[in-house]
């Protein structure tokens, strides 16, 4: 299977990320305005913070959804060793620390609720690993683009090298 | 860098030019230049073997260091 290039698994992927993006898109909105025209009823709610909270991240997770558009984007061009994918390996990985702060207070916001916690103990345990899930993902792609800067400087010595 | 390529110096004392040079040598004249303006990160012993061969000259000919 082809993994770069038109026609590819790369081509694939980035097509399938648009159509997440476009949907991610439409959810996003969609929510935002169930909460508004639905104002009163969301007050009464006990995870009513949370879900605030959360939808926070719905911005982050979009921009890392564009960069990793961008980055498929250069892979079926062929520029896989891009110092632009630089910049966008970057721009993905504070967007994956920004996912995992906003899970951090959403778990802690949720443990602080003593008046729920016994019944709903799930709720912010799954925050926390949500929180964690992104916190490693973070570190993975700052390994990345340490990987990727290391590769580039190669390709450039390789080139520059008469 | 502190490794200064010399090149154009020797290409003009044996009055011979960058094209010349790069069709004798066998690599392309916009590899010679990068070499020429001191832009390169590394140059291949086969390379200076060819340049000095083309040139008569010796590597120290062709590379000099600058503090």
């Amino acid at each position: 299977m082809k993994i770069l290039g038109k026609k590819s698994l790369s081509s694939a992927i980035e097509k399938g990320l648009v159509v997440l993006l476009i949907l991610g898109i439409f959810i996003t909105i969609s929510v935002g305005m169930w909460i508004i025209l639905d104002w009163e009823k969301w007050m009464g709610f006990f995870l009513t913070k949370t879900i605030f909270i959360a939808y926070l991240s719905s911005l982050p997770v979009l921009i890392m959804v564009v960069e990793f558009i961008k980055i498929f984007q250069n892979l079926k061009n062929e520029k896989a060793f891009d110092k632009q994918n630089l910049k966008f390996l970057k721009v993905s990985y504070i967007a994956s620390f920004t996912i995992c702060a906003i899970y951090l207070i959403n778990t802690f916001i949720l443990l602080l609720d003593t008046k729920w916690i016994d019944t709903f103990i799930v709720y912010p345990m799954l925050m926390a690993i949500i929180a964690i899930v992104f916190f490693f993902f973070g570190i993975g792609l700052i390994v990345l683009t340490e990987i990727y800067k290391k590769a580039i400087q190669f390709k450039e010595e390789n080139e520059l090298t008469i | 860098m502190a490794i200064i390529v010399n090149l154009d110096v020797m290409l003009a004392k044996r009055k011979m030019s960058s094209l010349e040079l790069a069709e004798k040598i066998g690599i392309t004249p916009a590899n010679l230049s990068v070499l020429k303006t001191n832009k390169g990160k590394a140059i291949r012993f086969s390379t200076l073997d060819a340049i000095c061969n083309a040139l008569d000259c010796t590597p120290g000919d062709i590379l000099e260091y600058k503090k």
